[in-house]
């Protein structure tokens, strides 16, 4: 067991964050959104939606917030996060604006000073 | 056939002097007072966009004016009225930049603030204003800065910029003695105090409570989000120990690693829950309370602040 944890931990300090991450168009998420999401119908009741929240918070934040972050956000779509947050409409469809600065603001001040 | 001459050149004659005495009769005379009264005139019916041309019509034929820099501003208060708000900055930053120290470039930097306001550029409307509360020196000025200054921070409060209402406070208690008459601060001030008086969750206390996979959201009031949490976390460790526990640890590992996320996405997310539930409180105290809009009256001069408060 020891040696999967192991793994894993070289598997992400070694992972080449700029390269994977960093990118605009990151090749896991187009993937998803290309081939799965297209086939599985879009029924995120969030915007932006929670792969693009993914792909976004992946690029800002890394691997090790963005996968925690990125969990955080699957949890919370489309429940009690509409009792909180303004709504968007979007292709004549009302969502729930839950963007990546909406999370990180009480913590993360690089954006904004940039 | 003759005869018929002599009245055709009498009546061109007749017809001519009628039409000589008619042009000179439509020759008008415009002065710079008469445009000046028009252009108003078209700005008080709040025809805003023919009051700029007959503005810009004026400083045309009259660029010597005195007081030129107060068209210009009317052409900038037409722009801002019209809701070209980036157009109106530009124009009121050329009042600035070009115009001596006088009543108009104050209000010039004032609308320049409020044009950047309604483009949502708070930022930048505080970099006018405290350029100009560098420069002025009259205790009047210093107050109406600060009390403008103090309404964007309540405003970026409204936004959830962190410690906004904490600046906005201190901007309020800076206001004179003669200005407090003017601007009622207390009135802000207690708001503020209603703002940090509201029900808040503490956002430690939310990440303690989120050990417990959902008690973090438990506590922030979100209970469809901590029973979903609760049996993901659950479930999740469940199929990891028992896959581990029927020797295939490669599954458990990767159980495991996704339980991982979840879990910290769990504290994560119950942190800042809190700090969302604290702004939503915010956001709502001040919403519902009050809207200032500003008002000026170009041709009293006078300046107003309207109020609106919501029963």
């Amino acid at each position: 067991m020891k040696r999967y944890f192991v793994f894993l931990i070289i598997f992400f300090a070694f992972l080449p964050c700029e390269t994977v991450f960093a990118q605009d168009q990151n090749f896991l998420f187009t993937f998803y959104q290309d081939h799965i999401s297209v086939v599985d119908g879009n029924r995120c009741a969030m915007y932006p939606s929670c792969s693009r929240y993914a792909s976004q918070v992946f690029k800002k934040h890394g691997p090790l917030i963005g996968w925690a972050m990125t969990c955080d956000r699957l949890v919370r779509c489309g429940r009690d996060e509409g009792n909180i947050s303004m709504k968007v409409i979007v292709n004549h469809e009302e969502l729930i604006y839950d963007s990546v600065n909406a999370n990180d603001f009480w913590w993360f001040e690089k954006e904004k000073k940039e | 056939m003759n005869f018929r001459y002599p009245y055709i050149l009498i009546l061109l004659i007749i017809l001519g002097l009628t039409q000589n005495s008619y042009a000179q009769e439509k020759q008008v005379v415009i002065t710079s007072d008469m445009q000046y009264e028009y252009a108003m005139k078209l700005f008080n019916e709040k025809d805003y966009e023919t009051a700029i041309i007959e503005f810009k019509r004026f400083i045309h034929f009259f660029p010597d004016y005195k007081q030129k820099n107060q068209i210009e501003f009317n052409i900038g208060l037409c722009l801002f009225n019209l809701k070209k708000f980036h157009d109106a900055a530009r124009a009121f930053n050329d009042i600035i930049i070009n115009g001596k120290e006088n009543d108009v470039t104050k209000e010039a930097c004032f609308f320049q603030a409020e044009s950047f306001m309604k483009l949502g550029n708070t930022g930048y409307a505080q970099i006018v204003l405290q350029n100009y509360l560098m420069l002025v020196e009259d205790r009047e000025t210093k107050d109406r800065i600060y009390f403008n200054l103090a309404k964007i921070h309540l405003t970026e409060a409204r936004n959830g910029k962190p410690d906004s209402l904490i600046l906005a406070r201190e901007y309020l208690l800076k206001i004179s003695k003669s200005g407090v008459d003017k601007y009622n601060p207390d009135q802000y001030l207690d708001l503020i105090v209603k703002v940090e008086d509201a029900p808040k969750k503490n956002p430690k206390a939310a990440g303690l409570f989120a050990i417990i996979p959902g008690g973090g959201f438990l506590y922030c009031e979100r209970y469809h989000d901590a029973l979903v949490t609760f049996l993901l976390n659950a479930g999740l460790m469940f199929a990891a120990y028992e896959a581990y526990d029927h020797d295939n640890k490669a599954l458990a590992g990767v159980i495991g690693f996704v339980e991982v996320g979840f879990y910290t996405g769990n504290i994560y997310g119950s942190i800042s829950s809190a700090h969302k539930y604290n702004l939503a409180q915010t956001v709502k105290i001040l919403n519902q309370d009050f809207a200032i809009t500003s008002k000026l009256d170009p041709v009293k001069k006078g300046y107003a602040l309207l109020f609106n408060y919501a029963f």
